[in-house]
């Protein structure tokens, strides 16, 4: 019985604590009775201070509060937005209550006061240079060659999706135009704070937003505190290799502002670097080509930075002063003084109709002195309305090489090849309503005057002289106009160029001396529509052009004809996961293997030239596709591309023979080559130590005729080629990549044979030290089937002391391997290459930055 | 539809506004990105905008006045790119693009929409519900708006935050939502993510979405995991795009992972 009181009694103090009150009611809107949802109801303490409960009203307008507190009386504030606030008092016990709220216009009281390492926004890609840099990158350049869709050639040249970007700019603005390398070589990267890729980039303001572009930018912007004040970075190193000691000096030093920007560069080394490098530019006033040249200048990718015993020195000046919001002028000026050596082997089998075999082999030691000044003025209006850039610059280039000569030939050989530029280039752009008009012209001038002198020893002496002056002039004019999805866009351009050459050989063994003018006109106009669809784009362009070729030398030829070009641009997103695009394309033009002349010249002491009697033309017409699959939830890519191409030609070029020298001839014939070739790639990233996988695999064939020694030989080649690489980051401070390329040539009626490449580079992160070490490993399959291989191995390391003073160690070719091998096939011969590398060097380096 | 921007400029706006809000709240968003650097905050402005019949939008301010100004580029539904870029340029640096929309497409829902480096996602969910404790004891002024404080629990995190029922929307920055006021500071415990109102505004405003036909949709987890992607592999995601080639034989990096510190835990 105790018991049951026990429990009776318990149950009524539960209740007693436990006791709620329970409020209902229902909110209307005062002016019309309507039940009003979503008004919040509060129940506080009578001060407002502590709260107890709380609910919204239903779409009936109920609402219901359970109040858990022993307070004898209790605040109930009803409040929705547009509605004045209800409050009342009211006793703490359930109870069933109604309020209406009156609508109201009062505000709310205002009170006014006081990232990622890759963003993609637009058409704009922002990289963190801290996200993307690796500690043994030096300068800004280092960065960039790795970010995605960026490819550095050796010369330096930036493309972006395989297209060349159109403008570098330091902060926005265009200090340097096309010789950017300056930038991308000095600038050391903890100056900068971002890089941004600008796809799209249309670089004339008034066309911003209007004139659709496929064109891309880079900008890198400096950080914060490296700028309104002098800033630089001074590297000296010294080393050995080669039995010789290595030195190297970087010296740079900016001001860069809003308004003003000035950069200077003093560099010096005989470590490798080539400085050349830094002034190179390939479009517009590069540096005409050489006349005469000892030997074909190139070198493969793999051994490039080795095949060079330098001393270089360069010097640059730049200086950008913007006045008012949109103009601009800049001075740009630099000198170099370069010499360089190198040494290397050609074993050559010339292959004739007869199937006799004529073999060469020559081993080279060349000397190489340039020294070059060049300055360039710039004014650049760059307005919304009007666009004005104006830009002149001379240049003057003296270089002088020498060349022994040993092996089927023994000789030595020397040129003298200066040249002289002088130019001017003109953009005129303005806008007249919906109406854009561009006028645009170039002029240059260059002066040749080049000779070689080729020395057979006892007194057997030959010297070839060539000459050229070359006018080069270019005017268009552009009108647009643009409406809804479409844009229409005429283009009138006019180029002639004016070639003046002559050519004498002392002793006149060969030919008389010989003077001869080519003029080539040009008239193109060139319509083209493009629509913009919300998935599909389209382009079709029509343009019309006509050639006026003449040829002036004892006696006259002159030919005059019209082609149509049209082009036609689909790309088409059939959804978020497919994409086709697909380019198809007519030409019709001059052949780019017109030579015309009726001479025979020299080119270096073994090889000459023989111009072409007639003009050539060529007809091309292609066709690419490609489809694209993208599943970003799985990160699996995938893109299929066929490409066919066929070309009418009715001139060749190949070899002749005089002996052991080579005459390259060009043939009136008419013949025809065509291409398809079809490649996969797939790319793949694992979660699994963040490990990105790429491959690609590709196939192709090719017919082609080829001429040589007055026959003609039919062949096709076919060629397969696989490319694996793997990324992977084990850890936040390891990280490893690997690459096998592999390409497989197969030749009819010759041979096959295999190119492998194997690439590692292991980089590894310790606080204040860094680690990188890479292997480049390649196997070439030679003239007699045996693998010739080669290993290069590199060891960097750095201590970064403070903000100021950083201390690097870097050994070069650890194996020391002197000689590189490889060998190739053009269809009927076959090229075995020697070059010879720099030995194992070591360079210690101390950097400071202010 | 015509959008009343503040000094009752008139701006034809595209199909691609929701709605127009009645006031919208500035708040300074502070977090932690990486937990093993406990002292290193990232830190920028975000907006709310809401509207009196409930729908509301959160997201970087700088996002949003870029995706106002675009609009005032926008003819026939297009932009051109360059456009697309000046509106970036003149908006200033957009740390954060995703938007949280509150009652949409229907009351009681969320929807997400934002970017994984290079793609956008949306997903749809039920309005989360944060289990409320509102804590009587503790009141704070912020802004002159008196504030009581709550304790709830959302996707692994417990949140503080202080709510104003002088202001009687039941939304707050981020996923917030559920109090009866509007929510103007809130923490987690871990003191890795703060959300701090600065400034209230009675400005009617266009509410923005983007063009769901370029989104994949998905649910939370497909997205938080390509979010996840992007931030550790960022190099590697742009690599498999499509959008972009890259030569092979170069090292990965090693710092170009980022760390990730979500949000949501859970």
């Amino acid at each position: 019985m105790k018991y049951k009181l026990f429990l009776i009694l318990l149950s009524f103090s539960v209740l007693s604590v436990w006791s709620q009150t329970v409020l209902t009611g229902t909110v209307r809107n005062s002016s019309n009775g309507d039940l009003l949802s979503e008004v919040s109801c509060t129940v506080t303490d009578k001060e407002g201070n502590k709260m107890y409960a709380y609910a919204f009203t239903d779409d009936k307008g109920k609402f219901r509060l359970e109040i858990k507190s022993q307070a004898d009386s209790v605040l109930l504030n009803f409040k929705s937005l547009g509605y004045k606030p209800e409050k009342r008092y009211i006793q703490n016990r359930s109870q069933n209550i109604s309020v209406s709220l009156a609508e109201s216009n009062i505000q709310l009281r205002e009170v006014v006061v006081k990232s990622d390492p890759i963003i993609m926004r637009g058409d704009t890609i922002t990289y963190s240079v801290n996200a993307v840099k690796r500690e043994d990158d030096t300068f800004i350049g280092d960065v960039i060659r790795r970010l995605p869709g960026i490819e550095v050639n050796t010369s330096g040249k930036i493309s972006y999706m395989g297209k060349s970007i159109v403008k570098f700019y330091i902060d926005g603005m265009d200090l340097l135009d096309r010789r950017y390398n300056i930038a991308t070589n000095s600038i050391p990267v903890d100056m900068v704070q971002n890089i941004q890729v600008l796809e799209n980039h249309q670089t004339k303001k008034m066309f911003r937003g209007k004139l659709a572009t496929e064109d891309a930018a880079v900008n890198i912007q400096l950080k914060k505190d490296k700028r309104f004040r002098p800033v630089g970075n001074v590297s000296a190193g010294i080393g050995h290799g080669d039995q010789e000691l290595k030195h190297l000096f970087d010296g740079i030093s900016m001001n860069m502002g809003d308004n003003q920007q000035q950069l200077m560069t003093l560099k010096k080394n005989n470590a490798g670097t080539l400085l050349s490098s830094d002034v190179r530019s390939d479009a517009g006033f590069d540096k005409p080509s050489a006349l005469l040249s000892p030997v074909a200048e190139s070198t493969p990718n793999a051994v490039t930075p080795y095949t060079t015993f330098n001393d270089s020195f360069l010097g640059t000046y730049n200086h950008l002063i913007r006045f008012l919001e949109d103009d601009q002028l800049k001075v740009n000026a630099y000198y170099l003084d370069e010499r360089g050596h190198n040494r290397n082997e050609d074993d050559t089998d010339f292959r004739f109709l007869n199937d006799s075999i004529l073999s060469i082999s020559r081993r080279h030691d060349l000397n190489d002195r340039k020294r070059t000044v060049n300055a360039s003025l710039n004014f650049t209006r760059n307005g919304s309305g009007v666009y004005f850039e104006d830009n002149m610059e001379v240049m003057g280039d003296f270089r002088k090489n020498s060349d022994i000569l040993q092996g089927t030939d023994n000789l030595i050989q020397k040129f003298h090849l200066p040249s002289f530029q002088i130019g001017n280039r003109l953009d005129y752009t303005y806008n007249v309503g919906q109406h854009y008009y561009q006028v645009k012209s170039q002029v240059r001038f260059n002066h040749l005057p080049q000779s070689g002198l080729f020395d057979w020893g006892s007194d057997s002496i030959l010297i070839q002289h060539r000459k050229s002056k070359n006018l080069f002039l270019d005017h268009s004019f552009s009108a647009v106009r643009m409406w809804n999805q479409h844009m229409l866009q005429l283009d009138l351009q006019v180029t002639s160029q004016w070639d003046d050459q002559s050519s004498y050989l002392e002793p006149d063994c060969l030919n008389p001396s010989s003077d001869w003018i080519n003029v080539v006109h040009q008239i193109i106009v060139k319509p083209e529509y493009e629509w913009n669809g919300k998935s599909v784009k389209l382009t079709l362009g029509v343009p019309v052009k006509e050639f006026i070729l003449s040829h002036k030398e004892k006696s006259e030829l002159h030919t005059h004809y019209v082609t149509v070009n049209p082009r036609f641009q689909l790309s088409w997103k059939l959804n978020n996961y497919w994409r086709f695009a697909s380019v198809a394309s007519y030409q019709d033009g001059p052949s780019k293997l017109n030579r015309i002349y009726n001479t025979l010249l020299y080119t270096n002491a073994t090889s000459m030239v023989q111009g072409a009697s007639s003009f050539g033309r060529d007809r091309q017409k292609s066709v690419t596709a490609n489809l694209t699959f993208r599943n970003p939830y799985n990160e699996l890519f995938s893109r299929w591309t066929l490409l066919f191409s066929q070309m009418k030609s009715n001139l060749i070029s190949g070899y002749g023979f005089l002996g052991t020298h080579t005459i390259t001839q060009f043939i009136p014939c008419n013949h025809e080559n065509s291409s398809l070739s079809g490649s996969w790639n797939v790319g793949k990233l694992f979660t699994f130590w963040r490990t990105n996988m790429n491959i690609t695999l590709g196939a192709g064939s090719r017919n082609f005729m080829q001429y040589q020694n007055g026959g003609l030989f039919e062949r096709r080649q076919n060629n397969l080629n696989s490319m694996l690489n793997i990324e992977t980051n084990p850890t936040k401070w390891l990280g490893l990549s690997f690459t096998e390329q592999s390409i497989g040539t197969h030749i009819q009626h010759g041979s096959t044979f295999w190119l492998h490449r194997f690439q590692a580079e292991g980089i590894l992160s310790l606080k204040s030290f860094t680690f990188t070490t890479s292997l480049d490993y390649s196997a070439n399959q030679t003239l007699d089937g045996s693998y010739k291989e080669f290993s290069l191995l590199s060891f960097y390391a750095k201590y970064k002391h403070n903000s100021r003073f950083s201390f690097t160690a870097r050994c070069n070719n650890l194996f020391n391997q002197l000689e590189y091998i490889l060998h190739s096939q053009d269809g009927i011969n076959s090229f075995q290459e020697i070059y010879f590398l720099r030995g194992r060097t070591v360079i210690g380096t101390v950097t400071f930055v202010y | 539809m015509w959008v009343v921007e503040k000094g009752a400029t008139l701006r034809a706006a595209s199909s691609d506004t929701l709605g127009v809000s009645d006031f919208r709240v500035l708040y300074d968003y502070k977090f932690m990105p990486d937990t093993l650097a406990r002292d290193n905050f990232d830190e920028f402005t975000t907006i709310l905008q809401i509207s009196k019949n409930g729908l509301s939008s959160y997201t970087d301010y700088h996002h949003y006045r870029r995706d106002s100004i675009s609009i005032s580029y926008t003819k026939n539904g297009r932009i051109e790119a360059e456009k697309s870029n000046e509106a970036t340029r003149m908006a200033g640096k957009v740390y954060d693009s995703n938007v949280f929309f509150k009652n949409y497409p229907e009351k009681g829902k969320l929807m997400f929409c934002g970017f994984a480096l290079i793609d956008k996602y949306t997903y749809t969910e039920e309005l989360p519900e944060f289990e409320w404790e509102v804590l009587p004891a503790e009141k704070l002024e912020i802004m002159g708006y008196p504030c009581h404080k709550a304790r709830g629990v959302f996707a692994g995190r417990t949140w503080n935050v202080w709510f104003t029922d002088d202001i009687p929307v039941s939304d707050g920055p981020w996923k917030l939502n559920g109090l009866p006021g509007l929510v103007l500071k809130a923490e987690d415990a871990r003191g890795e993510f703060f959300f701090t109102a600065k400034s209230i505004e009675n400005i009617r405003s266009a509410i923005f979405v983007q063009s769901l036909a370029d989104c994949f949709k998905s649910t939370k987890a497909q997205y938080q995991a390509a979010y996840e992607r992007g931030l550790k592999s960022g190099r590697a995601v742009l690599r498999n795009s499509g959008k972009i080639t890259v030569s092979g034989g170069k090292a990965a990096n090693t710092s170009v992972g980022k760390p990730y510190n979500p949000i949501e835990r859970e």
